[in-house]
């Protein structure tokens, strides 16, 4: 496992994180206006570390990942902010020199095993092609790599596998060939999106203990991406809830379920799915759906649905604020657990409706 | 078992299309006997339907007629007389590269210019060529063939002209393809056109497939992508369309053999038909018929091959 | 479409942010690869204002061009002989001195002294009417056997289905040079010819939009009514294939007299000395090197009218939001 050629030295220095993704923005100019999928937002994540990122639909959440590896449609695309990876900034690279480092050092799992396979190239070769393009193996070499890879995610008779197309497996499998085709070269960083999406519980919950088990293994820093904080639970490190493109709350993942500030995350646990439940059902609890990202209102974006909602949520966006706990940020004037929370719930539930929502009469939720 | 159900439709075909022949041939008023006869007159007439074998019930001569053509006997020309199955044999060869040369120059030249505009999908170059694909669809092989010839061979002398001696393809490879370029060229064009327009659609969607983000995310240049993982999938349409294209690609070629004063099937066809030469125009139909759905099987045998999904039985 | 495409934003204005260029009509890139769904659109799609309307406004100026080219086309072919050209088949003397073009011959003369440009103008005649007449019989053989085996299915569609994709396979050329032998050369005999061929195009096109539309709420619902069949086919299916029918059939007079100029071309359409743009190409390619007129004009009368023709199809098809799928 020579690195003969394309692999680029990643200078990895323990006193600062892997990841460093600052005030990071993704805007499409689409025809139906421009959409700020992402809008403005900062972490860090230190190697080893699993980040989760959690939030609806349409939060922004599989944007973020794409922009931070910089794998974004090449035209009508705005992205600003800075991400450090290591010693590399990568907002002010070349997409010929990301390259180097995509599959290599950044690997990305995506939401449907299914799709993310050519169905017409087999299998051997889809995993063998990034071991042979960065590490230049051999086709011997490669094929033995491939054969261990398929083995060490639990493919069986990973000999004779190689050779299938991926029509020929199911779901649970493809997402496993996914997977082995991601850590292939052993990349410090791993984007999974939403990688459990379309698979059946038990499955899914054999696929997050597989990455678990990996990440642990081959020392790599995960961000785990999912609209369900029950999947979060006991898998990573720190959270992030994002809302509208932006980040609500941050947090350890315990702080972050015994000290939740932010409405919005509260509402999620509240509605998170049970491990019972089908996947990518609507979050019922949480009345209406995000904003248009393409017009944003003032103020607070969750302002319209939220239960604590004040007029000022609907006039002054509420900034990142440091909570009790280390670690700990969120954007709310009215957190939950806090008397100022508590007196603007109350006040809501006095008028039975959200202050924020009667400012605007007749418009519908 | 596909394979083998499509061959069967295909000999259905031509049964039925020598049938249809057959039936039309026997029916029409200037019997064969009567044409080779001319003035000369009944007793020739008998004579010659005698051995024409005109005299008998219509299946049983239906038979008889089938019978001496699967034993490769295609009947006689009328004047000069000679062996239809000779004529035919001398004559397709060109037909056939023809047809396979200009679909060689079609593709080698629509894949790279699909690949581009669809990479920069409605971009200056994607533009330019999906505009200039959409007139060379109105311009006809009988406009796009004199021109090219009055460019490539009057005004740039670079081409031999029309009528120029074909040599063999195995005799002499080089100057055959040389002399044979510019025909292919004009046969290509519209091929060109077609498989541009159906591969640049196919591939943007492609280009969208998430199979085409893991690629990217795994690093691999934009020549490797488009090459190994998405030309593949986006030939789906033009390969079906390909097999429809077959039978254009036939009519075209019987026109660029005028033009350019080939010696090939379209031009006996042509012949035979300016002459009424009934028999001739059977045959070269029927022939022209078993290779359209030769070209028709080999394409499905060719999709399987390409289309992993439409292989059976090889999950166990 | 060219013309909005031009409009989108190219990618060099978006490097800066700032107020873009917003609800650029035409196809955008970025909202399909953008996972459309987490971006939010799917709920914004029932906003989009009605784009039929924009669509018909966005015809343009080249749309009507074409019409005119195809209106100058007809006016010609209908009064050739009212224009001040001299006969197509006379012989002037003058010409077998020099055939180069004059203020008497326009365009020149051919190879046996006749103005070509009196012969393209009254080629258009064949092409015209063996064009209109022959999609005119294919539209009512092949639209009414459309509409039938669309609405009643069963076996007739069946049948009608092998029929018509028989038809379609088999090399046109071939087909029409083979009745060509059989039937016989008149301007009638080529209409029909093509007619025969080309009906099952036009088969298929309505054929596939009546299931489409028989499917529809309405139709079905009037059917539950309890309307006789005959009465849903005229009344109510039969308004809603026409506008496919018509834009089909455009793109067919195309075909037809592309078609009847290749048996020209061969020698084996309406017989000389009647002048069409198939016979007149011939003869100019067998003397371009002496005389590009007489291959250039007809070939440029031709192509105008194609041209035309199918870019007025092509822009109904977009307007009239008629599916390729129909096909």
């Amino acid at each position: 496992m020579s690195p003969k050629r394309h692999v680029r030295e990643i200078i990895d220095r323990e006193d600062r994180p892997l990841l460093q993704v600052e005030n990071l923005k993704t805007h499409f100019d689409t025809d139906h206006g421009l959409v700020r999928a992402v809008d403005g937002v900062s972490f860090n994540l230190a190697r080893g570390r699993t980040l989760a990122v959690v939030g609806e639909s349409g939060s922004g959440k599989t944007v973020l990942s794409r922009s931070v590896m910089g794998l974004l449609p090449h035209q009508r695309v705005i992205r600003e902010g800075r991400v450090h990876f290591g010693d590399v900034d990568l907002t002010g690279t070349t997409e010929r020199e990301l390259r180097d480092l995509w599959g290599a050092h950044i690997a990305m799992i995506f939401q449907d095993p299914v799709t993310s396979l050519n169905p017409v190239v087999k299998i051997g070769r889809q995993i063998t092609e990034s071991l042979r393009h960065h590490l230049a193996m051999g086709r011997k070499d490669a094929k033995e790599t491939a054969i261990a890879l398929l083995r060490s995610v639990g493919m069986p008779e990973p000999e004779q596998r190689l050779n299938w197309f991926p029509h020929q497996f199911s779901g649970g499998m493809c997402q496993r060939i996914v997977i082995a085709t991601a850590i292939a070269c052993g990349p410090k960083l791993l984007l999974a999106d939403e990688p459990t999406t379309g698979l059946d519980v038990t499955v899914s919950a054999q696929i997050l203990d597989l990455l678990n088990r990996l990440q642990q293994e081959r020392y790599m820093s995960m961000i785990l991406i999912s609209h369900d904080l029950g999947v979060v639970t006991g898998r990573s490190d720190d959270v992030i809830v994002m809302y509208a493109g932006k980040i609500v709350e941050k947090a350890p993942t315990t702080t972050l379920f015994r000290e939740t500030r932010m409405p919005y995350t509260e509402a999620l646990l509240r509605s998170a799915p049970r491990l019972a439940n089908a996947s990518h059902t609507r979050l019922h609890s949480i009345p209406g759906s995000p904003p248009d990202p393409s017009g944003y209102p003032t103020g607070c974006r969750f302002a319209q649905r939220c239960p604590y909602g004040q007029p000022r949520c609907r006039v002054e966006e509420p900034p990142l604020r440091q909570a009790d706990s280390p670690g700990h940020v969120f954007a709310c004037w009215y957190p939950v657990g806090t008397p100022e929370g508590l007196q603007a719930l109350e006040t809501n539930l006095a008028h039975n409706e959200s202050a924020a929502v009667a400012l605007v009469p007749g418009e519908a939720i | 078992m596909v394979a083998a159900r499509r061959i069967l439709e295909g000999l259905a075909t031509v049964l039925l299309v020598c049938f249809v022949t057959f039936f039309f041939t026997s029916k029409m008023p200037g019997s064969e006997a009567a044409v080779i006869c001319g003035p000369a007159g009944t007793a020739c007439v008998r004579h010659e339907s005698a051995i024409l074998y005109l005299n008998h019930p219509f299946f049983e001569r239906f038979f008889h007629w089938l019978g001496e053509l699967l034993q490769g006997n295609l009947g006689v020309t009328l004047a000069p007389p000679e062996p239809i199955g000779s004529v035919i044999a001398g004559a397709y060869p060109i037909t056939l590269e023809l047809i396979i040369y200009s679909q060689v120059i079609a593709v080698v030249v629509a894949i790279p210019v699909a690949m581009w505009s669809a990479l920069r999908a409605n971009g200056l170059f994607d533009r330019l060529s999906t505009t200039a694909t959409f007139a060379t669809l109105a311009i006809p092989v009988f406009i796009v063939g004199p021109l090219l010839a009055l460019v490539f061979t009057v005004k740039l002398p670079w081409f031999p002209g029309p009528a120029a001696n074909v040599p063999s393809l195995w005799s002499d490879p080089g100057q055959n393809l040389y002399v044979m370029f510019l025909p292919s060229l004009t046969l290509a064009i519209g091929s060109i056109a077609v498989y541009q327009r159906l591969l640049r659609a196919d591939m943007v969607a492609t280009l969208e497939e998430d199979f085409i983000v893991m690629a990217r995310a795994k690093g691999l240049s934009t020549a490797r992508i488009l090459f190994r993982h998405a030309l593949r999938p986006s030939t789906f349409t033009t390969m079906t369309v390909a097999g429809i294209q077959v039978g254009s690609l036939i009519t075209g070629a019987i026109i660029v053999e005028t033009v350019f004063a080939l010696h090939g099937l379209g031009s006996v066809l042509t012949a035979a038909v300016a002459a009424k030469d009934l028999p001739t125009v059977q045959a070269v139909t029927i022939v022209v018929a078993v290779f359209y759905i030769v070209c028709n099987v080999l394409i499905d045998f060719l999709y399987t091959v390409i289309d992993p999904r439409v292989r059976r039985g090889r999950r166990a | 479409m060219a013309d909005e495409r031009e409009a989108t934003v190219s990618s060099h204005d978006l490097t800066a942010p700032g107020p873009m260029e917003l609800g650029v009509p035409g196809f955008s890139p970025t909202a399909t690869m953008v996972d459309a769904e987490l971006a939010g659109l799917e709920a914004r799609e029932g906003l989009v204002p009605a784009v039929s309307k924009r669509r018909f406004k966005s015809l343009g100026w080249g749309f009507w061009v074409a019409v005119a080219i195809v209106g100058a086309w007809i006016l010609v072919a209908i009064f050739a002989n009212l224009l001040p050209i001299p006969d197509p088949n006379s012989v002037d003397v003058n010409c077998l001195v020099s055939t180069s073009p004059s203020s008497s011959h326009l365009l020149g003369c051919d190879t046996t002294g006749r103005d070509i440009l009196a012969r393209v103008l009254f080629g258009s005649r064949v092409s015209l009417v063996i064009g209109f007449a022959s999609i005119a019989i294919s539209e009512v053989v092949g639209g009414v056997l459309g509409l039938l085996a669309g609405y009643f299915r069963g076996s007739l569609d069946e049948v009608l289905a092998i029929i018509s994709n028989s038809f379609l396979s088999f090399p046109f050329l071939v087909l029409a040079l083979v009745m060509v032998a059989y039937v016989g050369r008149s301007l009638f005999d080529i209409t029909l010819i093509i007619a025969i061929l080309a009906w099952p195009i036009l088969f298929r096109v309505v054929r596939a939009a009546t299931i489409e539309h028989a499917q529809r709420d309405y139709v079905l619902a009037t059917r539950a009514l309890g309307a006789k069949s005959w009465r849903v086919l005229t009344s109510l299916l039969l308004p809603d294939v026409v506008p496919t029918a018509v834009t089909f059939g455009l793109v067919g007079v195309a075909v037809a007299v592309v078609g009847e100029g290749a048996l020209s071309f061969l020698g084996l359409s309406v017989p000389a000395p009647t002048a069409t743009w198939g016979n007149m190409i011939a003869q100019g390619s067998t003397s371009m090197t002496t005389d590009l007129s007489l291959l250039l004009s007809p070939a440029v009368a031709m192509f105008s009218f194609i041209l035309a023709i199918n870019f007025i199809g092509d822009r109904l098809r977009g307007v009239l939001n008629v599916r390729h799928g129909a096909l």
